[in-house]
């Protein structure tokens, strides 16, 4: 109901807006189904694009003067497919596996905007990307969301404003990594005892420095304490300046880990791959924790054995935020049929399944209110179909950020070294 | 002796009851698949067609076709009923859980030759891996012994459904696997002259061992040598990883050189040894199609990979070279099509032209009067990645789609507070 009164307030307001705000700059994708994701389909759609956002959207309507215009007859529209998960861009500097935590690095300091993978994945219809830490750590390294710029900067590709998510890791790689080297943790026990000893360690810390700040505002003499950039970030987790992306597989850790994370009250969490989510998904749901997950990845280590393609729906069900990332540079090409692959498994709407790389990504990286989905306000980050997305035949023919194309199959880079 | 007289009347009496068992279990599978659209595989499409199973072969298969009394009918109107798919190169039943050794049985890497292994002494038939397979339409795979040295053993053939390997068996031991990208750091053959010299030597030194033999008979060699002979002879396949450019070249030079009977499985080099595939008569095994592309090629390379070999005439099949992920191996044919790979030499990718390439095509690929009946209905075109399989026949049986996920998903349908 609610979807049909939009549409009409758009089929009237769209003509007046498009033939009023026309202007050299302005960018117009005319005709072609616009799949919103979160206000329904509209068919012969028409989208404005001002200033790299999306200034108007809704059915056809003629061409302002002035503007260039993107003929998408016969195509399908849809928002910028967003992946939660990705390695992308990092040249290999993907783990600082020297030692069981080191909240100390930051991911941004990797990443090279000139990495063909990103005009690979820009290639399959994807926009927006977080860049992370590897789980060799329990507590590795600051993940970094950026929009896939290709060849532009750092600075460009970072999203202003947008929290960062702390690495986390439990189950089998860090007890591989460290138990291998005789060191802790070379267990869960062992693992769950690194994480709560460097919460408390990084209360502590926070506990000194605001005993050094208030005895500074009562004018007494006081010697800073050392800024550790270590137990800063754990600190700054806890209090919420940034979030944690906790790596886990099994649902007996994923009980723990929210136990902790209650006790420790942390802000922002999400859950990476939880195989074993669907077990107690009641407990996930509760907890309001999102779940970044793959469609039918299973087998490739024990924790991984008992992984279903059935989980998807089962924990959307039970109401929690769920997305389909890569964790590959393969898969992040394609997410779309992954998110097909979800339709096969279980009974599921086109708009549910495409909302799993779309908005459902976007909750999780807490960039919704900015894109996500095809809606008036939002960034033009957009990606074009020649058939429906899911589909298996359909390939991406055109992917824009922010209004600008990215990636044009018509006039597609050759090679990456040209 | 007496014990052992024993022991044989016991056999007997078991094996009687077994035999008949079985039997009576096929023969009681007399079924009728009505009213689907049939794709045969090749190259005919019924509408509204029916086909009738008994004793595990397809006995009659069109329009119009009345069914007898006694036959299970399973009704597919509205469906698609494709062949069996073919996973032409796998491990599946070799391996349980991919990072856990115990339960890993493919690639014995303790020799740069392992021509005398089988892939048959490893399989499990109640792997998990094989009941999540088939539910993606696949009914039949090749299972190397491995790839990891060089010379790698032979091949087994196998349907995927029995609780014995004899249940399951289609062809055994008619491959065996090379791979030219099989070098070891430190460790002899280290580089890909070295590659080539070894593989060079191990087959002169069997042909040098024959001609010294008086009666030249196989007797005189080992079972390592038994298998390259073999080879050597064009008895048995050979499949070979050959990753670049340059290692295509050195597989087809090795095919020729020796008169084998190749069947290449090119990696990223694909594109540059178009030519000499295809003058090579060697037909191709895709597995590549999601490989990353490098710089210096456009993004979508790989994914033409299938397209652009067909084009230029090469007979190609497709296979997963893994266990866990082998139902995903038609995802890469549906992307092959959306790159150029014409729809109907997809299809039979996966189904005749697989069985041709296996040498099994007499009784595998095609739904047609005599063969064996894998057959797979599904709710829409197979080869879109949401369609799913809605009946399953194997050997004529119809099989549980219950596989371990399935269970799974039954078992935490509620979760208790």
């Amino acid at each position: 109901m609610k979807t049909k009164i939009t549409r009409i307030i758009f089929a009237l307001l769209v003509p007046f807006i498009i033939c009023t705000a026309g202007f050299a700059g302005d960018l117009v994708i005319q005709g072609g189904t616009v799949l919103t994701v979160t206000n329904g389909v509209i068919e012969n759609g028409s989208i404005l694009i001002k200033d790299g956002k999306i200034a108007a959207i809704g059915e056809y309507a003629p061409i302002p003067p002035g503007a260039e215009v993107i003929n998408a007859e016969g195509k399908y529209i849809m928002p910028g497919i967003i992946d939660s998960h990705s390695h992308l861009a990092l040249n290999g500097d993907i783990n600082e596996a020297t030692d069981p935590v080191t909240s100390q690095v930051d991911m941004a300091d990797a990443i090279d905007a000139h990495d063909y993978g990103i005009y690979q994945s820009l290639a399959g219809g994807v926009t927006a990307a977080k860049l992370m830490h590897g789980s060799a750590n329990v507590i590795g390294g600051l993940n970094t969301t950026v929009k896939l710029k290709y060849r532009t900067s750092l600075e460009e590709m970072r999203i202003p404003g947008v929290r960062q998510q702390l690495k986390m890791a439990l189950g089998e790689n860090p007890k591989r990594v460290y138990g291998s080297k005789g060191k802790q943790p070379s267990t869960r026990p062992g693992i769950f005892a690194t994480l709560r000893q460097n919460f408390l360690d990084a209360q502590s810390y926070q506990k000194k420095w605001e005993n050094y700040e208030e005895k500074k505002a009562e004018g007494e003499k006081a010697a800073p304490p050392r800024r550790d950039l270590k137990l800063e970030t754990i600190a700054k987790t806890l209090s919420g300046e940034y979030g944690i992306d906790c790596h886990n597989y099994v649902h007996n850790e994923i009980v723990v880990f929210l136990d902790i994370i209650k006790e420790f009250k942390v802000p922002y969490v999400v859950l990476s791959h939880s195989f074993g989510a669907y077990k107690v998904r009641d407990r996930i749901a509760e907890s309001g924790v999102g779940v970044q997950t793959h469609t039918d990845w299973w087998g490739y280590k024990a924790e991984a054995y008992d992984a279903i393609p059935y989980a998807i729906k089962m924990m959307m069900d039970e109401g929690i935020v769920v997305d389909i990332c890569s964790d590959s540079e393969d898969v992040i090409r394609r997410l779309n049929r992954e998110a097909a692959k979800v339709i096969k498994y279980s009974d599921m709407s086109e708009e549910d399944a495409l909302k799993l790389i779309t908005i459902n990504p976007a909750k999780i990286l807490e960039i919704e209110n900015r894109t996500g989905s095809l809606e008036t306000g939002k960034d033009a980050d957009i990606a074009i179909f020649d058939r429906h997305p899911l589909d298996s035949f359909s390939k991406c023919v055109m992917t824009l950020i922010e209004g600008k194309i990215y990636f044009d199959i018509n006039s597609a880079e050759k090679t990456a070294l040209k | 002796m007496k014990g052992i007289r024993a022991m044989k009347h016991f056999k007997i009496l078991v094996f009687i009851p077994i035999v008949f068992f079985c039997y009576a279990a096929l023969s009681a599978q007399s079924a009728a698949i009505t009213g689907g659209y049939i794709v045969t595989g090749t190259g005919e499409k019924i509408k509204n067609g029916t086909i009738l199973i008994k004793d595990g072969r397809i006995e009659k298969v069109g329009r119009e076709i009345g069914v007898p009394e006694g036959y299970k009918v399973i009704n597919a109107s509205g469906k698609t009923i494709w062949p069996g798919r073919i996973d032409t190169l796998s491990i599946i039943g070799l391996s349980e859980i991919g990072a856990v050794a115990v339960t890993n049985d493919a690639n014995e890497k303790t020799s740069t030759n392992t021509a005398h292994l089988r892939a048959a002494d490893g399989i499990n038939p109640e792997s998990s891996v094989i009941g999540v397979t088939r539910n993606n339409g696949i009914t039949t795979t090749q299972v190397m012994q491995g790839r990891a040295a060089p010379i790698n053993g032979l091949t087994a053939i196998i349907d995927l459904d029995g609780r014995r390997l004899d249940q399951m068996m289609v062809a055994d031991g008619t491959a065996i696997v090379l791979n030219l990208n099989a070098m070891e750091r430190g460790k002899y053959p280290s580089t890909r002259p070295g590659i080539m010299a070894f593989m060079r030597q191990s087959f002169f030194d069997i042909q040098n061992k024959l001609e010294k033999a008086e009666d030249k008979k196989e007797n005189e060699l080992s079972l390592k040598d038994q298998t390259l002979d073999k080879a050597l002879k064009g008895e048995i396949s050979v499949f070979t990883f050959c990753d670049a450019n340059q290692d295509i070249r050195n597989a087809i030079t090795l095919g020729r050189e020796f008169s084998l009977k190749m069947v290449l499985i090119p990696g990223r080099g694909w594109s540059r040894q178009i030519k000499m595939i295809k003058e090579s008569g060697y037909p191709v095994l895709v597995n590549s199609t999601f490989s990353i592309p490098g710089e210096h090629l456009t993004y979508d390379h790989n994914y033409r990979m299938a397209g652009d070999l067909h084009k230029a005439g090469i007979p190609l099949a497709f296979a997963s070279c893994t266990a866990h992920n082998a139902r995903q191996m038609p995802d890469a044919v549906s992307m092959s099509i959306t790159y150029g790979l014409p729809y109907d030499i997809g299809m039979q990718a996966l189904t005749l032209s697989a069985a041709r390439i296996l040498g099994i095509d007499k009784d595998y690929g095609s739904i047609e009067a005599g063969k064996i009946a894998n057959i797979a209905v599904w709710s829409g075109d197979p080869l879109q990645i949401s369609s799913r399989v809605d009946n399953l026949i194997i050997r004529g049986k119809e099989v549980s789609l219950q596989s371990r996920q399935e269970l799974l998903r039954d078992r935490y349908e509620e979760i208790d507070d």
